[in-house]
């Protein structure tokens, strides 16, 4: 075996690198589902009571719903009375400041390489870490408060600022969205809030870390940004998960309003644990993101996939503003027995509004990666403009890339274009790489990189570079 | 006589003597089609097209068809080409009507139930052609293939022996005429292209008077290795006409399909047709032209499975909407997992002239095979001002200068027909359907 064989062969052999459990004392609901339980997440949050009424209202829904199965995606049973919907660290006396903070917990967020506290301010990131249910820790929050900004969990917005909260939330994905998005309005326990004032241009980037942690529970997180009018926010979101051999839930609602001439970046490097080579394990991710744009506003997502065993996902945009723009820039891979269902929907309605889609997928081992877009312009939205790409990239000959884009066009004065193009990583790309010395491993990495260059372009520096890394350590053991 | 029944109470009770199917055969793919339903709005395949009502509605089969006349003929034949004619009225072949030149030895044109007695008289090409049939349609899992293959009486047959080439093209005209009341009428067509065979088959639908009436067609077509097929298929229903066509095409090794759907009227129309490559180096074109206005709705539907290495496949699609008329296109490209060097091309574009008209793209890509080369790209848009503008700049009025660019627009679907003598014919209907929409 040659020296690079070898090396490759160690990598491929190489684990999922966030697949610690922390030993942190959790208070965790039983399982199972009921008016009561709903009733009691909403009771231990101290919430106001419109939120329980919401919340109940979710869930009756839900129980009438029908699990979608549109999807290119073979979802294994699930058992929604087997879950444990609540889920929180155990507090030690409520913590006052970091030192009070449980070392564990510390110690989980620095195995992470999440900075919290001074090494947040050293980062000049603001980060709100929500750790199984619970959001535990808020950093930086004085020095943007000066600003007016508003970025704290969701159970603290409930408290603190319960109209803001009531005017918003559920404005843009409303209770009965769709069947993960309902039980999510019922069960979610905690997420993040972020609103920013009147002409405010948030003084540094937002970041949101997840971590499922306790065994047998699953994440509802709820996260709302509101950003007013002429305001600015670019917002970042990660996730890990421990290596479990049970398949475990996180349904998310992200929910984006965009006042007139604001612009929010949502940002996410997902990473949530994908199950081992033989497919067991896995977080199942099923999340509704939509954000709703009102005049000249602007909402780009971007999105960096590469963990979770199935993920169901479609970062949307409501243009409802005249001149609003939307944006998606993704970059979905996946290896082994991953499948990902995912893409966007960009709804036309005020005149003159642009999106651009820039989708690329990548597929290798016995993976499943799917492409599904709707663009949509209304009669109403003249002059509209779309411009999507989709392009796959397939590793080896036992996967699948699918596309799945509808556009419905319901007027004379726009102009919808769609491209795709399905290739795989060519020998003579390779050799060409190796000839001049470059390993094959590193050459298919630079040959990714290179292939989702654009979506790269469009991440803040420090996701970047995480997210070239990841690209690469996701690939590993898919050549060679 | 003429009865009116729901096709609920068609397929439970459907004619008691051999149609296109023995007696037997019919009763049994009728309960079947009665177990598949017909689709509805929850189907995603049916999201965008309603045929609401159907189930309520008493159609007749029109068994005793009146004759067409001279004037309906012609309006469905094109100008200027040596033709072989079938002439087929509610679904059935009339013999009167054909008009069949000197053909090479073996080729057999005419009804299935000719063969079918030319089979039991010792014709074993006949009898060949019959095992053929029904194997195409999907008429265990698509409802309208069952409906059809249990309630179609005759069908339409072509039979091309190894090594032969169809000297002229065969047009089928195929006749909807309703009577008293609304009609269901069952065209059927099979035919079979032996080895290094080659023929070109035009297919000709049109409906005609104010009555409602559901067309409910299947094709089948068996292209076996090396042969050569082109089909072209003008559909010309009336305002008050619903048309559901399926044609299923099965490519074999070295073989070529090239089929061209013209679809110029009619109230919904829904295209579906399946392509499959089955063998190595087996090719594959379809394309489609429609030209809407009025209510006006077009739900085109294709299916290209490439199942074996080294096949191309090209699918082009040009629809321009005007008035209230709406344009759908689903276009499913499927590459299974052995099916290496794949070569499949897709492209849809729509022309939007009004405010109220609708287009629908929806291509898919399924892939399961690494090294392949699969493209798709789908554009919704309106006349080019700028264009416009240079052709105003050079003297030519407005009404002028928009036709010549929506003749352009369809041009290039012309320029894909291979049959040089259907080029300038179907021209000719192009110009006069668009002088029409003017």
């Amino acid at each position: 075996m040659t020296e690079e064989k070898r090396q490759i062969h160690e990598l491929a052999q190489q684990d999922y690198k966030y697949g610690f459990v922390s030993a942190i004392d959790a208070d965790t609901f039983p399982a199972g589902l009921s008016e009561e339980i709903v009733a009691a997440i909403s009771h231990r949050k101290d919430e106001p009571a419109y939120m329980l009424d919401w919340r109940i209202k979710a869930f009756r829904a839900w129980r009438d719903m029908r699990l979608p199965n549109w999807a290119y995606l073979t979802i294994p049973p699930i058992d929604f009375q087997a879950i444990s919907y609540y889920s929180a660290p155990r507090k030690k006396e409520g913590p006052a400041s970091l030192d009070d903070v449980d070392p564990d917990l510390l110690e989980t967020f620095e195995k992470l390489g999440i900075p919290l506290g001074e090494r947040a301010r050293l980062a000049g990131v603001a980060v709100d870490a929500v750790f199984d249910s619970e959001s535990v820790k808020t950093t930086y929050k004085e020095e943007l408060a000066a600003k007016g900004v508003i970025f704290c969990s969701m159970s603290e917005a409930l408290r603190e600022h319960p109209d803001l909260v009531r005017r918003h939330l559920g404005s843009v994905v409303p209770v009965r969205d769709n069947f993960y998005a309902a039980l999510n309005s019922a069960v979610f326990s905690d997420g993040s809030f972020v609103y920013i004032p009147r002409g405010v241009r948030c003084p540094m980037e937002l970041s949101t870390y997840f971590r499922i942690n306790a065994a047998g529970t699953g994440q509802f997180e709820r996260t709302l940004i509101v950003a007013d009018e002429g305001s600015h926010v670019s917002y970042l979101e990660g996730c890990t998960a421990p290596q479990r051999d049970e398949n475990q839930l996180h349904a998310a609602v992200v929910e984006l309003v965009a006042g007139a001439g604001a612009h929010i970046k949502y940002s996410t490097v997902q990473n949530w644990y994908p199950g081992d080579k033989n497919g067991k394990g896995g977080i199942y991710n099923f999340v509704t993101k939509r954000g709703l744009c009102h005049e000249r506003a602007r909402i780009s997502w971007t999105q960096v996939e590469t963990g979770s065993a199935i993920t169901w996902k479609y970062p949307s945009c409501v243009l409802k503003g005249d001149e609003s723009v939307g944006e998606f820039y993704s970059v979905a891979l996946t290896n082994n027995h991953q499948q990902a269902d995912t893409g966007t929907k960009m709804i036309h309605l005020g005149r003159n509004t642009r999106s651009t889609i820039i989708s690329k997928g990548i597929s290798a081992g016995l993976s499943q990666n799917s492409y599904r877009g709707l663009v949509q312009v209304n009669a109403g939205a003249e002059g509209a403009r779309n411009f999507s790409q989709c392009d796959s990239l397939l590793i080896g000959d036992r996967c699948g890339a699918h596309t799945w884009p509808v556009m419905d066009v319901r007027n004379t004065t726009s102009v919808v274009e769609h491209e795709a193009t399905t290739s795989r990583i060519s020998d003579d790309q390779v050799f060409y790489c190796r000839q001049r010395g470059i390993r094959e491993e590193d050459a298919v990495g630079m040959i990714v990189n290179g292939f989702c260059r654009e979506v790269l372009a469009e991440l803040p520096m420090e996701f970047a570079v995480e997210a070239q890394k990841l690209l690469g350590v996701s690939l590993e053991g898919s050549v060679g | 006589m003429s009865q009116a029944r729901t096709l609920a109470e068609w397929l439970e009770h459907p004619p008691a003597r051999d149609g296109l199917l023995s007696t037997e055969a019919r009763h049994e793919v009728a309960r079947l089609a009665t177990l598949l339903g017909l689709p509805g709005p929850r189907d995603e395949a049916w999201r965008y097209t309603r045929l609401s009502g159907l189930e309520q509605e008493a159609l007749e089969l029109g068994v005793e068809a009146p004759l067409p006349d001279e004037h309906q003929l012609r309006a469905l034949t094109p100008e200027g080409v040596t033709l072989d004619r079938l002439v087929v009225v509610n679904g059935r072949p009339v013999p009167s009507l054909c008009q069949i030149g000197p053909l090479p030895d073996g080729v057999g044109i005419g009804s299935l139930s000719a063969m079918r007695q030319a089979a039991r008289e010792g014709n074993s090409s006949a009898a060949q052609l019959l095992e053929h049939l029904d194997l195409l349609s999907q008429s265990r899992q698509r409802a309208f293939s069952a409906i059809n293959s249990a309630l179609a009486e005759d069908a339409a047959a072509l039979w091309v022996p190894d090594g032969v080439q169809l000297p002229r093209p065969l047009l089928v005209l195929s006749l909807v005429l309703p009577q008293a009341g609304p009609l269901l009428s069952q065209p059927r067509l099979l035919a079979v292209l032996g080895q290094h065979s080659q023929a070109t088959v035009l297919e000709a639908h049109g409906g005609f008077g104010d009555k409602a009436y559901l067309c409910n067609a299947v094709s089948e077509f068996h292209v076996q290795a090396h042969a050569r097929l082109e089909h072209v298929r003008v559909q010309r229903d009336s305002v008050a006409g619903r048309r559901v066509s399926g044609a299923f095409f099965q490519v074999m090794a070295g073989a070529q399909a090239r089929t061209h759907t013209y679809t110029l009227g009619g109230r919904t129309v829904r295209n579906e047709i399946r392509m499959e490559l089955v063998e190595p180096g087996a090719s594959g074109e379809i394309n489609g032209l429609g030209l809407l206005k009025g209510e006006t709705h077009l739900d085109n539907h294709t299916h290209v499975a490439h199942l074996a290495p080294d096949c191309q496949s090209h699918q082009g699609f040009r629809t321009i909407l005007a008035e209230r008329s709406q344009g759908i296109f689903t276009g499913r490209i499927q590459v299974a997992k052995d099916a290496q060097h794949t070569d499949a091309v897709q492209q849809c574009a729509s022309m939007v002239l009004s405010p109220e008209a609708r287009a629908v793209a929806r291509p898919q890509l399924e892939i399961l095979a690494d090294d392949v080369k699969c493209t798709h790209g789908s554009t919704v848009g309106s006349l080019d001002a700028n264009s416009l503008f240079y052709l105003r700049s050079r003297g030519i009025p407005g009404d002028l200068a928009r036709r010549i660019l929506i003749h352009a627009f369809c041009s290039t679907q012309l320029g894909r027909v291979r049959a040089s003598e259907m080029v300038n014919p179907l021209d000719r209907l192009i110009t006069r359907t668009l002088a029409d929409h003017a």
